[in-house]
């Protein structure tokens, strides 16, 4: 049954009807859609824009991202390692399938964490491996591995490397980096080899292809519209979509044209420069720019590591090298710093160790364990030893063993109490109702006196009845018992008690004045 | 039928969301005008002892008809402030008062539309009050005594909130 209710305020929302033709609208419209499709209708404006907008979103979100690493690394002290990072991550993008946006902030991560170049592409290129191998995600091996760098482990249980907590917190890093290389290495050339490996490295083409066409979309519409901000532009795509689609047909026919031009006009250009100097460096002897021409081009500058000659030497060379050097010292750092602490850590379970010598528990036990007690009692004892040291198994053994004791025990008493009573052994025995002398028992004997007993004279007054006094006729004798004390020994003796209370520091009530007299008053 | 209050729901949710110290204000202000005729229903409602003893709660292994329980039946009386789903006909209902339980539900309209005859509804002591779909014993009858005066406060009430809600200009 439906429940009462009487509405007080109410309001018209519309009747169902409404819903059900919106909704069938919406069904039909779709439906529209699908057939325009099948058939080829060109609905493709709106899809170019919407495709440009991607793009464009693309390239801002990875500018973004650019930006934050290219501070941060600014914020490290070295600020001209940015293009070299940067090619480096979009080189591993290509090869490995990652995005850059993924690789970016991992990289940030890394140079945080390690302040090294070197190390941190090393850590970033090792991570790929892992992240393929263990199926763990990109950004959580990366972020493992940092914390691991600083002496922070937890993270790598995940990897099941067969250690334990205890050598992954005492473990190098170096070491575990070596473990980690072991078991995981090659599994990310693996996984490119497999077909969803290189449809990942596709897509992430697509991706990166992606974001270049937003930035030449962006660049191209900002000059087309004249917009000088982004956010400008933005809301002129809108309003200007049919005639930004066919612009960027018309460009793209046109940019294929040039590139195609430059492209071979540049080729041609480049070719014969360098065929004119050669030829003249050949003539003129310089060998050293002959040289130089040949070392393969990574960068702006080469190496100097390579023994060309000091004026082409980085200049940043001395700022890379104390970057460096400043990573490295501080990695030496940290692995004191988790050698102290793995020390400190040793001690203090040690220390533990030791403490449980002086388990006076344990030690209780033991004692008792020694004395003459009963079984029950021994297994109580030996179940508590057993649950302070943590021996699970003998602990369950002894309680099993002890439940049967106390069973045992239980039943023995029951047994006691339903024994019946024994019976007395000298019931049957009569007992003589006459006395020796053949009369009845209990007989008064008539004319009986009891001896006296009568004491020597040498006894006199001191002790026992006096002479004449029978025993029994006669039962409350005068005594008469004189003292005679020796003041001075018992003066001496109460003096040796007050010396003695003093020095025991309880307070004497004596009265010393009766002493003198011979009279004691306590 | 209910008095239809254009954008009362709205109102309730901007209160809710840009002035809470208002929506607390406006609601308690609507409880107040509620609760006693809340009260009046539930003192309609008959106690375990004035009602047919079969109706009352008692054990048994299989019960299919709706067993009565005064306080049971009582704290079914209720209010709600908050707008409820659409009905068939696309009306919201944005304060309603409710007899939620089955039995006070029966207790509420038993004997309406056959005539108070046979061996159950002429039991209940109550009489009806109000007309057509809004006639019953306690929640009706109550709402019928109080002649309107509630609604009357409650959409005063409102107006009064949206009118301090839009001098404050949010």
């Amino acid at each position: 049954m439906a429940e009462l209710r009487i509405p007080i305020i109410g309001e018209f929302k519309g009747k169902k009807a409404f819903k059900d033709a919106d909704s069938s609208i919406k069904g039909l419209n779709k439906s529209f859609k699908k057939l325009a499709g099948a058939a080829g209708i060109a609905l493709g404006t709106a899809a170019i824009v919407n495709f440009g907008k991607k793009a464009a979103k693309a390239f801002i979100a990875d500018e973004k991202a650019a930006s934050q690493l290219a501070v941060s690394v600014k914020n490290l002290g070295i600020a001209f390692e940015t293009p070299r990072i940067e090619q480096f991550i979009s080189n591993l993008s290509k090869a490995s399938g990652v995005a850059d946006d993924v690789l970016r902030p991992s990289m940030q991560k890394l140079l945080q964490t390690t302040g090294s170049v070197a190390k941190s592409t090393e850590l970033l290129t090792q991570a790929l491996d892992i992240s393929r191998g263990s199926g763990v995600d990109y950004e959580t091996v990366v972020n493992d591995l940092s914390m691991a760098y600083v002496g922070q482990t937890r993270g790598l249980r995940k990897y099941s490397l067969g250690l334990s907590q205890t050598e992954l917190k005492t473990m190098k890093f170096a070491d575990v980096q070596e473990k980690l290389n072991k078991q995981f290495s090659g599994a990310n050339a693996a996984y490119l080899d497999t077909y969803a490996g290189k449809m990942g490295v596709l897509g992430t083409a697509a991706g990166e292809a992606s974001e270049i066409i937003g930035k030449g979309l962006i660049d191209a519409l900002m000059i087309l519209s004249g917009d000088t901000t982004v956010d400008e532009l933005a809301l002129s795509m809108q309003t200007l979509a049919s005639n930004t689609a066919s612009v960027i047909t018309e460009l793209a026919k046109l940019g294929k044209a040039v590139a195609n031009f430059a492209t071979e006009s540049y080729n041609k250009v480049d070719q014969t420069s360098n065929n004119i100097t050669d030829f003249i460096d050949r003539i003129t002897g310089n060998s050293e720019r002959i040289a130089q021409r040949n070392i393969p081009r990574m960068g702006g500058y080469p190496s100097s590591a390579l023994g060309v000659s000091p004026s082409l030497i980085d200049p940043n060379d001395a700022a890379r090298k104390k970057a460096e050097a400043d990573a490295a010292k501080r990695a030496k750092e940290l692995a004191a710093l988790q050698k102290k602490t793995l020390d400190a850590q040793k001690k203090s379970l040690a220390l533990q160790k030791a403490s449980k010598t002086l388990n006076l528990e344990a030690i209780g036990i033991e004692a008792a364990l020694k004395g003459k007690i009963s079984e029950t009692d021994r297994l109580s004892l030996q179940l508590q030893k057993a649950i302070l040291d943590g021996n699970a198994t003998l602990a369950t053994q002894l309680s099993d063993q002890l439940d049967t004791a106390i069973k045992r025990n239980n039943e023995l008493r029951l047994a006691l109490l339903a024994t019946p009573k024994a019976p007395n052994p000298f019931s049957e025995w009569s007992v003589p109702k006459l006395d020796f002398g053949g009369n009845m028992l209990g007989t008064p004997v008539p004319n009986f006196v009891p001896p006296a007993y009568a004491m020597p004279e040498t006894f006199g007054q001191q002790g026992g009845l006096p002479a004449g006094v029978v025993a029994g006729v006669n039962p409350t004798p005068q005594i008469n018992i004189t003292v005679e004390l020796d003041g001075q020994a018992v003066g001496g003796a109460i003096r040796d008690s007050q010396i003695n209370d003093s020095l025991s520091g309880s307070f004497s009530q004596t009265n010393r004045f009766g002493n003198k007299q011979g009279t004691i008053a306590i | 039928m209910p008095t239809e209050l254009k954008g009362a729901n709205e109102l309730r949710k901007a209160l809710k969301k840009f002035s809470p110290d208002l929506d607390k204000e406006t609601r308690e202000e609507m409880v107040g005008f509620l609760k006693p005729l809340i009260k009046k229903a539930r003192g309609f409602l008959p106690s375990n002892a004035d009602a047919p003893s079969g109706f009352v709660k008692h054990e048994v292994k299989t019960a299919k008809f709706p067993m009565y329980d005064a306080a049971e039946a009582r704290r079914g009386v209720g209010y709600k402030l908050t707008p409820t789903k659409p009905n068939r006909q696309g009306w919201v209902q944005t304060v309603s008062i409710h007899n939620k339980t089955a039995a006070g539900a029966i207790v509420e309209t038993a004997g309406r539309k056959s005539g108070v005859t046979g061996n159950f509804s002429p039991r209940f002591s109550g009489t009806f009050a109000g007309s057509r779909k809004m006639q019953g014993r306690a929640m009706f009858k109550a709402y019928d005594q109080d002649q309107g005066k509630a609604k009357a406060a409650i959409i005063k009430a409102l107006e009064k909130a949206a009118a301090k809600f839009n001098a404050k200009g949010i």
